[in-house]
């Protein structure tokens, strides 16, 4: 798919804007028209957590209002940890805006200012922006590599119904060659055998 | 574990280049970096100096613990070096400027050959790094992915099952793995068929840039490909890719060299690389950019067996040495920038001189 505003090169980022939860625009742009945007040069690696932001609330508002109403209130549960609420609230003032890490106080403006993270925690309490992160520069939205050699073996199990639910999406949607990789990773997997961090086959 | 000392590094300056046996190979070298961050600290940018200061004594206590990395690893401290030193280090590619930009807590741990290194605190509690000379893509994952096991038998990692290593930016979350070749791409460029290259690298989520900052600053004709994308695919699976990208680069690059001194045009390349080689052996001062520039030219004529006389560990030393914190480690303090090309040229000219060159 080509960029729609130069093009020229491939789109590798889509952005949907959602307006009143009806209309729908989507604009899908190359890197380089992607990082114009925010007048400067493009940089060929991927945007940062800083520019996908900044783009969403100057660039694309009703994004943003998509963060606010679609928001998670934070609450604190008993031990300090906190706890996620689920339910859509409609809030014009952007609460989604003034969230905070529990743990290092991260909240948005950092994460504008820095496009880096706080801590291990920031990523449940910034979820829904790390998951538009990621769709926008990743290839996919699971980690199927390796883990840390002391840790015990992840759950082939899970694993499994994962890859076929995500097989037969990447069907539905014809990304064959994204079919074709979790068809192959399957094959590995099957034989429910425990792999290491290192011990994957080499082809 | 002993302290570094950049006089020392200087004394090998080819270091991880040194195995190079053609100096007009298209692949100059190969590296990884894997990043990865401590569980239950709070990642660089957010942690205070005390907590950065333990993440720098943790990862040393690792490098300790174990006895087979011990010995090898030296300590650097940027903060506490001078900014002449910092820079040398940046020159070898060991530290980034996002480390340097640091005035506190941050590290370097480096093997003596500077082939297998681990910046601590900079945008990730580590990066670790493996650099080989020439075209090793499978090799320095295989290298990297078993000192990254050794690793995480003395240090907990912040990970996670959906996410895999978390990392302070999500754009190096999963394996945290950038993967590189760097490039000697003269033919194409020449050819006018790099511009092809980059839009292609795109398509399949690689990037392409010059070596010396973003963009297409194609100074030496050095060019970088890399990974984009780090979640969603195995490691050995990136890996693999590049490798099979990178064959096929270097395969178009070598059939385009052939045409190019095979064709009509031949003497107008000839020339350019016998100017370029006379620049390099007679000139009295040269820029950093013109002696890349002769440089890539001096490669290309060795591929050929047009340039005589000079070796790949040559070409390679001089590549290090003309960068200008290298230049001024054997200069008075307050040399002026314009005396540097001076040095330069005299640098390159005794290098080309040397009897077993």
């Amino acid at each position: 798919m080509l960029c729609d505003i130069c093009k020229k090169n491939e789109a590798t980022i889509h952005i949907k804007e959602i307006s009143d939860g009806k209309r729908t625009r989507t604009v899908n742009m190359c890197e380089e028209c992607a990082a114009k945007q925010k007048g400067q040069l493009p940089p060929f690696n991927s945007l940062g957590l800083g520019e996908l932001l900044y783009n969403l609330q100057n660039g694309i508002k009703a994004a943003a209002e998509k963060f606010a109403s679609g928001g998670n209130e934070q609450e604190k549960g008993s031990a300090g940890e906190h706890v996620h609420n689920n339910e859509p609230e409609k809030n014009p003032d952007n609460p989604e805006l003034s969230l905070t890490c529990p743990v290092c106080h991260w909240n948005y403006e950092k994460i504008r200012r820095d496009g880096r993270l706080g801590c291990e925690e920031c990523y449940h309490t910034f979820r829904e922006l790390i998951e538009s992160a990621i769709r926008s520069v990743q290839r996919g939205e699971r980690h199927i590599g390796k883990h840390p050699a002391n840790l015990p073996p992840p759950d082939n199990a899970e694993e499994i119904r994962r890859y076929r639910e995500e097989l037969s999406n990447a069907v539905a949607e014809e990304n064959y060659e994204r079919a074709a990789e979790l068809r192959d990773l399957l094959k590995k997997l099957v034989p429910a055998n425990h792999k290491t961090g290192s011990g994957e086959a080499k082809k | 574990m002993k302290k570094g000392n950049v006089d020392t590094l200087l004394k090998s300056p080819v270091s991880f280049l040194s195995d190079a046996k053609n100096g007009g190979a298209v692949a100059i070298s190969s590296r990884v970096r894997l990043a990865r961050n401590l569980h239950g600290h709070r990642f660089p940018a957010a942690a205070d100096g005390q907590e950065r200061a333990e993440i720098v004594e943790k990862v040393g206590q690792a490098l300790e613990e174990s006895s087979a990395l011990r010995k090898d690893f030296l300590c650097f401290l940027p903060p506490e070096m001078s900014e002449l030193d910092q820079e040398v280090l940046f020159e070898r590619r060991l530290v980034s400027r996002d480390l340097l930009a640091r005035n506190s807590g941050t590290a370097l741990y480096t093997r003596k050959d500077e082939g297998c290194s681990i910046m601590v605190n900079e945008e990730d509690h580590l990066r670790i790094q493996v650099m080989r000379s020439g075209f090793q893509v499978e090799e320095v994952w295989e290298i990297i992915d078993r000192f990254d096991d050794k690793l995480s038998g003395f240090l907990e990692y912040a990970y996670d099952s959906q996410w895999g290593y978390l990392t302070s930016c999500p754009t190096n979350l999963g394996t945290g793995m950038r993967i590189s070749v760097m490039l000697h791409l003269p033919g194409l460029v020449l050819s006018g068929g790099i511009g092809q290259l980059i839009q292609s690298m795109g398509k399949l989520n690689f990037a392409v840039r010059g070596i010396y900052g973003e963009g297409t600053d194609n100074r030496g004709n050095l060019f970088q490909i890399s990974n984009q994308s780090t979640l969603g695919e195995s490691e050995i699976a990136i890996a693999e890719k590049l490798h099979g990208i990178i064959r096929q680069i270097v395969a178009s690059e070598e059939q385009t060299r052939e045409k190019l001194f095979s064709g009509p045009e031949r003497y107008k390349l000839l020339d350019i690389i016998g100017r370029a080689e006379g620049i390099l052996r007679y000139a009295c001062k040269i820029s950093a950019e013109e002696a890349l520039n002769h440089l890539s030219m001096l490669r290309l004529g060795m591929d050929f067996s047009y340039v005589k006389d000079v070796s790949a560990h040559t070409v390679n030393d001089i590549f290090i040495s003309l960068n200008p914190a290298h230049l001024r480690k054997s200069l008075p303090a307050d040399t002026p920038v314009s005396a540097l090309d001076i040095e330069r040229a005299s640098m390159i000219k005794a290098k080309l001189r040397e009897k077993d060159n």
